[in-house]
């Protein structure tokens, strides 16, 4: 029988390849045998913490071995983790923890809830000790957990001015994995790079892609204080064969002369996703590794289950105008519908709103049934039984006779920063909640090349930047933080009364190249 | 864009990049000729920043460089690329 849910897909490939390596972390390496053991005693001390099936338990951790243990834990007992960021602003790991609920959190830090800190050697050991005592054999509960249970909850910025968890189902990623071993061929003479973070969706794909097709997991901390090269060198010595990163960490190690197949010889593709890839920068990436790799642009919302197409690079994407590469062909199981305004679908070779529909699609966002109405639709066009789609945001076009998707921009105000995704609203927010501050917009500009920086206007008592940045930093992680403070007499507003960002973005360009 | 003499642009320079280090709680000592971004104490977001601040307080254009980020590797790197004549704005 064909494996239904993410937890019984692990075990078959655990028992075939018992001595293949699974992941490599912190200078250890450790076959699938000694994972699904690990994750098999660490399901039964989650039992016996309370946790069950249903219900969540948060990851704050860093890229421990624990951390990978514990999700395979977690999908064996149809508990939906969810990895958090250990460095996150303490108030906005409150606001999520609140949404949560969970049962556990396992953590590197102190704080509130049901927590079991393993922030150093002594109490890391301490665990392993507690949880050696536990059975390591593969649990019957496991067969019990269907497709559409929840797997894992993954949070995104929110317009209202908190982060949204979305939750997705177990066959969101099965038909993921199944898509990178059909399209992208990935198997078990594969390694994968983890240089994504853990708590950021481009992970899910790291993991299961790799895990659940026999291949391995090579953990790498991002650039974080060490050297570049040193980055390049672990993923050459490690072997690894796929390398998925966001642009923004491609175009550095391009403009550190790093990104080369003499750097990266055991590459042999190269994925992207989460932000466009400027064009001109994409094209020395493409004319460094032509015959020696694929490059793979993916597209995809964190609500429908990580990726939903993807397009390998070839010489045809420089002659288009466009600026950016196709997003591709939406990927098998996944419906679709590009809309206008009114709901209706859009004429051929027209821009709308893309709704994606099937399997892959969220069960919505956790304990917040607000957002999830707004973003987790009936498909307008169908009456009289139940079809629900995810409103992406994203304006798309449509190739007709291909299929090929290509990005038009976005029908709200989200943005994309070094491959993150930022609800602009989120930021404002933030600077609203501190004293004095009446009003507030946060902004996005682009230079030439596509390089893109956070700016914020306000309005109301004149604020010191030093003060504002680090008001900002105590709420927001460090990516949502606004590199620039323009104070402004009044904020413009359009025909509506509402602030218009547009305004604002041109206003603000003034004023910083003034400020030079 | 006003004309701006070396030590200025030095100082501007230090005080941006001792900010955004300090923001990601590097406090250490910072040497006009030490490495920012081969030693990995400014990374990719970093320049991205680094870079978009450069462009517009001194009309250096990054692909007018290549978008080759050792030109730009420590305050006196940048400080003598944004002296350069060439580099500055027509």
């Amino acid at each position: 029988m064909t494996a239904y849910n993410l937890g019984l897909r692990f075990e078959e490939v655990a028992a075939s390849s018992p001595d293949a390596v699974a992941l490599i972390c912190e200078g250890d390496s450790l076959s699938f045998a000694e994972l699904d053991s690990s994750a098999n005693r660490l399901a039964r001390w989650l039992i016996s913490q309370g946790v069950g099936k249903g219900v969540v338990v948060c990851l704050e951790l860093p890229k421990i071995v624990e951390a990978y243990a514990l999700a395979v834990a977690c999908i064996k007992i149809g508990a939906p983790y969810a990895f958090l960021d250990p460095a996150a602003p303490a108030e906005r790991a409150r606001l999520m923890l609140e949404r949560c609920r969970p049962a556990l959190i396992v953590s590197v830090r102190e704080g509130s809830g049901p927590r079991t800190v393993i922030g150093d050697a002594a109490a890391r050991a301490a665990l392993q000790e507690t949880v050696s005592k536990f059975d390591d054999g593969n649990l019957p509960l496991t067969s019990l957990i269907t497709g559409v249970d929840p797997a894992y909850v993954m949070f995104t910025s929110g317009s209202t001015g908190e982060p949204k968890g979305v939750v997705i189902p177990h066959q969101g990623v099965l038909h993921l994995i199944a898509w990178a071993k059909s399209d992208l061929g990935i198997g078990p003479q594969d390694r994968l790079t983890n240089v994504n973070p853990i708590y950021f969706d481009n992970s899910v794909f790291d993991i299961y892609a790799a895990l659940l097709n026999g291949a391995a997991i090579v953990a790498l901390d991002a650039l974080k204080g060490r050297p570049p090269a040193e980055l390049v060198a672990e993923i050459t010595k490690h072997q690894c064969t796929f390398f998925f990163a966001v642009p923004t960490l491609f175009m550095f190690l391009d403009s550190m002369h790093l990104l080369g197949p003499e750097w990266l010889p055991s590459v042999s593709r190269f994925m992207f996703g989460g932000e466009g890839f400027p064009l001109a920068r994409l094209r020395r990436f493409h004319d460094a590794f032509a015959g020696k790799a694929k490059l793979i642009n993916c597209y995809g919302p964190t609500e429908t289950s990580c990726i939903c197409s993807g397009f390998e690079i070839v010489e045809s994407v420089f002659d288009t105008d466009d600026g950016l590469a196709p997003l591709g062909q939406l990927n098998p199981n996944f419906s679709y519908r590009i809309l206008d305004e009114d709901r209706k679908p859009v004429a051929a070779g027209t821009a709308g709103e893309l709704w994606l529909g099937g399997p892959c699609v969220g069960l919505g966002y956790i304990n917040n049934p607000q957002e999830t109405a707004r973003r987790f639709c009936q498909d307008p066009l169908i009456e009289g039984y139940r079809s629900i789609l995810y409103r992406t945001g994203d304006l798309v076009e449509a190739e007709a006779e291909t299929g090929v998707l290509r990005f038009r921009g976005r029908a709200d105000n989200q943005v994309k920063l070094r491959g993150y995704r930022v609800e602009l609203e989120e930021i404002d927010h933030a600077l609203v909640a501190c004293e004095g501050i009446t009003r507030a917009l946060a902004v996005v500009l682009h230079d030439a090349t596509g390089a893109s920086r956070l700016l914020a206007a306000y309005s109301g008592a004149k604020t010191a930047d030093g003060d504002l940045r680090q008001h900002c930093a105590a709420r927001l992680p460090a990516y949502m933080v606004p590199s620039r403070f323009v104070w402004l007499e009044n904020i413009p507003v359009n025909a509506n009364g509402k602030a218009d960002r547009r305004s604002v973005a041109s206003l603000l360009g003034e004023a910083v190249a003034r400020a030079s | 864009m006003t004309a701006k003499a070396g030590p200025e642009i030095r100082s501007q320079m230090r005080r941006y990049i001792e900010q955004r280090l300090l923001m990601k709680g590097d406090g250490a000592p910072l040497h006009d000729d030490d490495l920012l971004f081969t030693s990995g104490r400014l990374d990719s977001l970093d320049a991205v920043e680094l870079v978009m601040s450069i462009e517009t307080d001194y009309g250096i254009n990054f692909a007018d460089i290549g978008f080759d980020l050792t030109r730009l590797d420590s305050i006196s790197a940048i400080a003598a690329l944004v002296g350069q004549p060439s580099a500055q704005p027509a």
